[in-house]
């Protein structure tokens, strides 16, 4: 008999019944692919350094006359465990080319597979043991940049050495693979290496040292009074700091998860309470005629346990290949591996149907309270305990469909929770997206990578080569920026030329050293950069210096240190602090009228143009084009290209990754829309009929129903934009704090942020709600008589 | 007298699991002005489905149905829907109402809606409140739909369905769910309401209830038998020997 009835409740309330097996499936689908998606995400780095046996200190050198190779350097510093030396070679993006093609790309260097100091892998998380003659291995972030695929031919010219190689895959590189570190390592076999460095020509010889130690502070202070030229160097730590970026879109894909699974649970729980409330009336009726309550409530735990049985399982299927899409964007650059199989998806689901069924449970509970009357009566005996209707349709001066639609949500707004949270959270999800891209496109970032603002930017190494890292490279630059002043200002375009180039000097306060990477804008204003404290140096003796560098050498404002330079030592005042991304918050601004050798630069930027008219972005894009053509060999970019390009793609990647959060956003909540309007329409039959049995027209019905989906949103809306920008900050902001940068002062753009963006949420979710409403044509008003 | 509805041929037909159900087969009757008509016949004899059908509430399979002059199955669902808004009354046996809305904004619903009701929004309240004084409910005007009792809220429904002065009110079972004393005086109100002009065409099993009508209309098989023209109710007195001709006469129709 109970068998009997429960046949015939899966038949009857068909649209319920659908309604909640799509939410589950989608529970399951979200809970099972998210969860497995945070845990691969959270352990993901931390696994790939040590299936890369990443050490604990990394140290690259560039070979300089006088200076000692880093092996006989390092038989100088005490505490090294073990060390592995590669050798290196750093070349220009002139001498590559791909199918014929110039790449974009920031700092080629060369190195072969059998010298390695640590492990690589291939796209498919494979070890990289051996790699052919003519076989060329390149980071899997340069390929996707640049459109390279496996078995395109790259043709390597040094001097006049010309090798051509075919790709034969992407690596990952746990050292040189971030976005951040802005190098891009070349993988040849030996015998390939051997060919091109017998006549290297104009090339930059180096080493990179891997050292595991005993005390990594102790080597760090001992490898900072070594006579070598060092490039960069770095903790463990700061490698993984570097991976900070491609982390921005983990990290993201974390958050979305969290908020999907929130979403799911709200959502699920909504809909089962409201399918049990209207079981009420027929456990009432079952009540009344004596089964026993043990008898009922088993009937529907059996019911639901069905349903969320069935459904968790498609939910399960379907998540295995959501949750893949959502580990592929994050795992290009780092081994992600999903350790525990299909094991998550399976503990996943059977956790969902756990909670549907412990809620029913839980729902139906409230049933030992009512007597057979109660439940008949769907709960309600008569006492009131608070106004039901909140507003007054005798007392307002609005017409019915308003009155209805804002009078609905009000007194029941429980009933609409769902979907304010739903539409809230879509929408933070969203604009904390969009602010974050926003703002690591904006003109502020270019202080927070160390360099004044500008509008254009011209990149060429093989000038940089012949004007600038040269011994007088300092008065060569100034005569070669007056060259490209004058043929700019040609075309009609006034402007000033400024150029940022950064050396590896090591400062001295006390018994305390620290080489740090030392920043000078030549050409450029030390009062054109920002500082968190303190003033700009004004003169060639006084400094600016990051938290980091303060606190590795125990300095202040106010304080003289000695700075190391090939010239000597010179005493310099501090008289500022500011902070930036450079080698995770590490840096030192120096005045441009102090004298160096520039053959002891670490590199430079390139030509940075500022237009004195303030063109628009449109004019701006416009004259890139134009001085594109003026130097046709060169790479000229607009702010955010060059910004873009400088963190190694990551904006454009973060870009992507916000178009995913914003269809994602959109399809998730319009499908809580088209359910949720769905179960209205169910639940209000009788309603609906009674309004068309008075009169009410199938449009009026239809704009009524439509007009409340509207107003939820715009309630939403106002609430997402409250949190938007406080959630930015303890997001995005949180991952600008672990770059090195305390605080940053995100890019709101108004039209975006409160125009573009609640507006397609609006539109989609309205159009939803009128789409779905139309059934409303079906109900006959004749439905009044018999609805009970 | 004008009549307000005139049913030629009527037929109404239900395809219910591929078989067609012809509910009512060529119902012809016409209703005057100021008439109360009541509809009597055995359970499924389609009372319900003749009520719905004349009222456009349900779309008719043939014949015609001219309501104060209009053919309604020539009229598009927008027409339809107007002339219920403004020109016809319900009551159900259910007593339905919005559970958001007070006793009082259910009452002037309908006449908030209205395009072709001109008085203002002061003027609908006011009106919606006399209904209430004159049915003995103003007092109930703000309390909840729950708060009431059946006889108050079936007069609640009766207050609705004069609001927009409509030229006919159709009533199904209107004191189906009543106790006997509830029965009694929303009978009494709806006789009231008739005196004053308005046509009254409801579905009954009461005799007490058909007793206070003008007309009687006698359904079988979908098919107005017979009717029995009672005349007007005049007093109290007259009732039980109403109820008693009614009784015979269905007796002798096979009731």
């Amino acid at each position: 008999m109970y068998w009997n009835i429960l046949k015939k409740d899966l038949k009857r309330k068909v649209t319920m019944n659908v309604i909640l097996f799509i939410f589950i499936v989608l529970a399951t689908m979200f809970v099972s692919s998210s969860v497995n998606n945070i845990i691969t995400v959270s352990s993901a780095l931390e696994d790939f350094f040590d299936k890369a046996k990443l050490p604990d200190y990394l140290v690259g050198t560039t070979s300089m006359e006088g200076k000692q190779s880093l092996e006989e350097a390092l038989k100088e510093v005490p505490g090294i465990t073990s060390k592995k030396i590669e050798k290196l070679v750093y070349f220009n993006g002139n001498q590559v080319k791909v199918s014929g093609e110039k790449t974009k790309m920031q700092g080629p260097v060369l190195t072969y597979l059998e010298n390695r100091g640590i492990e690589f892998f291939d796209e498919n998380n494979q070890r990289i043991t051996n790699l052919k003659k003519g076989e060329l291995l390149l980071p899997v972030k340069y390929m996707n940049n640049n459109g390279i695929k496996k078995g395109d031919k790259v043709e390597i010219t040094f001097q006049k050495t010309k090798v051509t190689l075919t790709v034969a895959g992407g690596v990952k590189d746990a050292v040189m693979g971030s976005a951040l570190m802005s190098m891009e390592r070349f993988l040849v076999s030996k015998a390939d290496f051997d060919t091109l460095m017998k006549n290297p020509g104009d090339v930059v010889e180096g080493e990179l040292g891997y050292l595991n130690c005993k005390d990594v502070s102790a080597v760090k202070t001992a490898l900072s009074k070594v006579d070598i030229n060092i490039g960069f160097n770095g903790t463990k730590n700061l490698v993984r700091m570097t991976y900070v970026m491609d982390m921005i879109i983990a990290i993201a894909l974390f958050i979305l998860s969290v908020c999907l699974i929130l979403i799911a649970f709200v959502v699920l729980s909504f809909t089962i309470r409201v399918t049990l409330e209207e079981e009420f009336r027929e456990i009432g009726v079952m009540k009344a005629i004596g089964l026993p309550q043990k008898s009922i409530r088993g009937m529907y735990l059996v019911k639901y346990f069905i349903i969320s049985l069935f459904g968790a399982g498609v939910g399960m299927i379907a998540g295995i290949p959501f949750g893949e899409a959502l580990l592929e964007t994050s795992s290009q650059t780092i081994v992600m591996e999903n350790v525990y199989g299909y094991g998550i998806q399976v503990i996943s689901a059977i956790f969902v149907v756990a909670i549907v069924v412990w809620y029913c449970y839980h729902c139906t509970g409230k049933l030992k309270k009512f007597s057979p009357i109660d439940a008949i009566r769907n709960g309600s005996n008569g006492e009131r305990y608070h106004k039901k209707g909140i507003f007054s349709l005798s007392k307002s001066g609005v017409s019915p469909v308003p009155f209805l639609t804002v009078n609905d949500i009000f007194s029941n707004l429980k009933r609409y929770s769902v979907m304010i949270v739903t539409f809230t959270i879509g929408l933070i999800v969203i604009l904390v997206m969009v602010n974050t891209t926003n703002t690591m496109q904006g003109d502020n970032m270019l202080h927070l990578y160390g360099m004044a603002k500008s509008d254009v930017f011209i990149r060429d190494e093989e000038d940089a080569y012949q004007y600038i890292i040269k011994e007088d490279g300092q008065t060569k630059s100034q005569k070669r920026m007056e060259q490209i002043k004058k043929k700019i200002e040609k075309k009609g375009m006034p402007c000033e030329i400024g150029m940022e180039v950064y050396f590896k000097f090591t400062y001295e306060k006390g018994d305390k050293s620290y080489k740090s990477m030392s920043f000078m804008g030549v050409n450029q204003k030390t009062t054109d950069y920002d500082y968190i404290k303190g003033e700009a140096p004004m003169a060639a003796d006084e400094i600016a210096i990051t938290s980091l560098v303060a606190e590795e050498i125990d300095a202040k404002i106010g304080d003289t240190i000695t700075m190391i330079t090939a010239e000597g030592k010179h005493k310099v005042l501090v008289t500022g602090i500011f902070q930036t991304f450079s080698n995770m918050g590490e840096g030192v601004r120096l005045h441009p009228d102090l004298t160096l050798n520039f053959m002891q630069l670490a590199g430079c930027v390139g030509y940075q143009v500022t237009f004195n008219d303030a063109p628009s972005r449109r004019e701006i894009d416009e004259r890139v084009e134009i001085i594109q053509k003026i130097y046709p060999k060169s790479q000229v970019y607009n702010c955010a290209n060059f910004i873009n390009y400088y963190n190694g793609g990551t904006t454009e990647m973060i870009g992507a990754v916000q178009v995913i959060f914003v269809a994602v956003s959109i399809v998730i909540c319009l499908l809580v829309v088209i359910l949720m309007e769905r179960s209205f329409v169910a639940r209000e039959k009788s309603e609906i009929a009674l309004l068309k049995a008075l009169g009410f027209r199938n449009s009026t019905l239809i704009c009524w129903h439509t007009l409340r989906i509207g107003v939820v949103m715009i309630i939403s809306i106002i609430i997402g934009e409250i949190l938007a920008l406080p959630i930015s900050q303890l997001t995005a902001g949180q991952a600008f704090k672990n770059m090195g940068v305390q605080s940053v002062d995100f890019e709101i753009i108004p039209v975006e942020i409160f125009g573009i963006y609640p507006g397609i949420l609006l539109l989609v979710t309205v159009m939803g709600g009128y789409l779905v409403a139309q059934c409303i044509r079906k109900i006959p008003a004749s439905e009044a008589a018999t609805m009970e | 007298m004008a009549n307000v509805l005139e049913v030629k041929d009527l037929c109404k037909t239900y395809i219910v699991n591929k078989r067609q159900n012809n509910i009512l087969k060529n119902v012809n009757f016409t209703i005057e002005e100021g008439e109360m008509i009541a509809i009597m016949g055995p359970s499924g004899s389609g009372k319900s489905t003749l009520l719905y059908s004349v009222s456009g509430m349900d779309d008719i399979t043939a014949g015609s149905v001219k309501f104060a002059g209009k053919k309604i199955e020539k009229l598009s669902q927008k027409e339809l829907a107007s002339l219920r808004l403004d020109e016809m009354g319900f009551i159900f046996q259910q007593m339905y109402m919005l559970k958001n809305l007070t006793i009082l904004d259910n009452i002037i619903l309908p006449a908030c809606q209205s395009k072709a009701n001109k008085a203002s929004k002061k003027e609908k309240v006011d009106y919606g409140k006399t209904l209430m004084k004159k049915l003995g409910i103003l007092e109930v005007a703000d309390n909840d739909i729950t708060e009431v009792s059946g006889g108050q809220l079936q007069r609640a429904c009766i207050c609705r369905s004069l609001i927009n002065h409509p030229k006919i009110i159709f009533a199904d079972e209107p004191t189906g769910a009543l106790n006997r004393t509830s029965s009694g005086e929303v009978m009494e109100e709806l006789r009231k309401i008739n005196e004053e002009g308005t046509t009254i065409m409801m579905v009954t099993h009461d005799m007490k209830v058909a007793a206070k009508c003008s007309k009687v209309l006698y359904i079988v098989d979908g098919n107005i038998k017979e009717e029995y023209n009672l005349g007007k109710y005049e007093k109290e007195s007259t009732l039980k020997e109403r109820e008693r001709i009614i009784n015979n006469w269905l007796i002798e129709m096979g009731w």
